[in-house]
């Protein structure tokens, strides 16, 4: 069910809050096979949900959010609740202060009923590595959910919550999104406070919501992001298709379904134009080195490796092997890639390509054929996702059609920085162009 | 003759047939290339420094 779903029934007396939350907590301890979860906080959940029964009662409404089940990706801070960032490292940590996004979702009446599972430390994309055990992906559990917002993907895929909140430093919300079949937003950088968010790198991470419709990551940007409702048509947007980069070396279902996805904007009267785009390949090299300084600076105090996964741990020891002025240039190439950006925005409104390369691979695959080609997995799962990190821009994961096998194929649409609630408009017409062509079988 | 179709992302795991060149020499290498496009009058990005509750 979607936010306006649930809270339509709520508002309609049809349940109450607290029925509603009880609902969710026993579908979870009943169905949850994919362990999305790392704590479950039904106590709080249900004291929250008798305040916002009797808040409606006395003709009090919040808003959207009133009474809503959401989670929230175990690294945002919660007053004494444990943030574990699925490590051992921060297995009894209790933080005394919520994080701003807390905050802010309190205030708008959403009730959080738990904390997600996630790859350990937010540092991976396949959530296979967490100390609190693998998460499955709900679509096929021989597959990873993606990550490292694994778990909060699942639980929007699962129908448990309509939104749960992750983070996104290489993808980290697109990617999970994507093989999980649900819509993932990362806004522009620094629209959504990272305060009392566990970093991973602070140039690159983004807070933002993983929802089962658009529609979810507008409600609940208007509450963390401030973002103001926009409306966009399809007819005359200036569409990028790219030329290079986004479909090179990509899994043929997912060339189809993203190529058709475009055709369908362009029936609509989009202005779609092949156009090439400034090297991606030499963003996400100098991302990566971005990334690697700066979450070894994170945990550089940390010298323990038995308080790490040893994957994790070996990632944050090859940080220490980037020299400063490699990091230094990364942020001038940075510069480069900024100013190449901007002129790229004044010819258009949106960029359309493929979320991942890939349908979720298998949990046993560390390495995967692409037309022919043997990539890593997690690289594979990371390499259309992390340059826009690295620029800043807005971008939204949303489905887009399923493989013969039924896995979901996600489609990324990427705006100018600052256009989040344009780009959502954008997502929310395509969404809806989607859904009718797949009722009427336009797209298999 | 059966031929097994291919499944796009096919399992080729835990091949060990190559020893893995050093993951961080081959990224510091490729950025390395990527440096030589700088000039010296291109300065570093600058990260945004949001107040408390931005």
């Amino acid at each position: 069910m979607t936010i306006r779903e649930i809270g339509a029934l709520l508002r309609a007396r049809k349940t109450s809050c607290v029925e509603f939350i009880n609902h969710t907590f026993s579908e979870i301890e009943t169905h949850d096979r994919f362990n999305s979860f790392i704590t479950l906080t039904r106590e709080q959940a249900l004291a929250e949900a008798a305040q916002r029964d009797a808040e409606l009662h006395a003709g009090v409404d919040r808003g959207p959010l009133h009474g809503v089940p959401i989670a929230l990706k175990d690294i945002v801070h919660t007053a004494g609740i444990r943030t574990t960032g699925a490590s051992r490292l921060f297995e009894n940590f209790v933080p005394e202060h919520d994080a701003v996004v807390v905050t802010q979702l309190k205030s708008s009446g959403a009730i959080s009923i738990g904390k997600t599972n996630l790859h350990e430390l937010a540092y991976g994309a396949t959530s296979q590595i967490s100390h609190f055990g693998p998460m499955l992906n709900p679509h096929d559990s021989a597959r990873i959910p993606g990550g490292s917002s694994g778990g909060s993907a699942v639980a929007v895929a699962a129908g448990w919550v309509p939104m749960a909140l992750g983070s996104d430093t290489g993808g980290s919300i697109r990617i999970p999104a994507s093989y999980c079949g649900v819509v993932g937003f990362k806004p522009t950088y620094e629209r959504v406070s990272r305060k009392g968010v566990m970093p991973l790198a602070y140039g690159l991470d983004h807070v933002g919501p993983i929802g089962a419709t658009v529609e979810d990551c507008v409600l609940t940007m208007q509450v963390i992001g401030g973002l103001e409702p926009a409306d966009m048509k399809l007819s005359g947007l200036r569409v990028c298709l790219p030329a290079n980069f986004f479909f090179e070396r990509i899994d043929e279902e997912v060339d189809a379904a993203v190529k058709n996805s475009t055709r369908l904007l362009e029936r609509e009267g989009a202005i779609v134009s092949e156009q090439r785009i400034p090297d991606l390949h030499q963003a996400n090299l100098a991302a990566r080195i971005i990334q690697a300084s700066e979450a070894t600076a994170v945990y550089a105090q940390c010298n323990d490796p038995g308080m790490f996964n040893s994957v994790v741990w070996g990632l944050l020891q090859e940080g220490r092997r980037v020299s400063g002025h490699e990091y230094v240039n990364a942020q001038r190439i940075r510069t480069l890639f900024r100013q190449s950006f901007n002129d790229l925005w004044k010819k258009y409104d949106v960029i359309v390509a493929p979320s991942t390369p890939i349908v979720a691979p298998l949990r046993e695959e560390t390495d995967v054929l692409i037309g022919g080609e043997k990539e890593n997995a997690r690289m594979a799962s990371t390499r259309l996702a992390r340059a826009v990190n690295f620029l800043g821009e807005p971008a939204i994961s949303l489905p887009c059609g399923r493989t013969k096998l039924g896995l979901p194929i996600g489609l990324q649409l990427i705006a100018r920085p600052g256009d989040d609630a344009r780009l959502l408009a954008i997502a929310q017409e395509v969404e809806k162009l989607l859904a009718f062509a797949q009722n009427s079988q336009v797209v298999s | 003759m059966h031929t097994e179709p291919r499944q796009s992302g096919s399992v080729t795991s835990n091949q060990t047939s190559e020893q893995p060149k050093d993951p961080v020499e081959l990224l510091r290498e490729a950025f390395e290339q990527v440096s030589k496009s700088l000039t010296a009058d291109i300065e570093p990005a600058t990260i945004y420094i949001p107040d408390d509750n931005s």
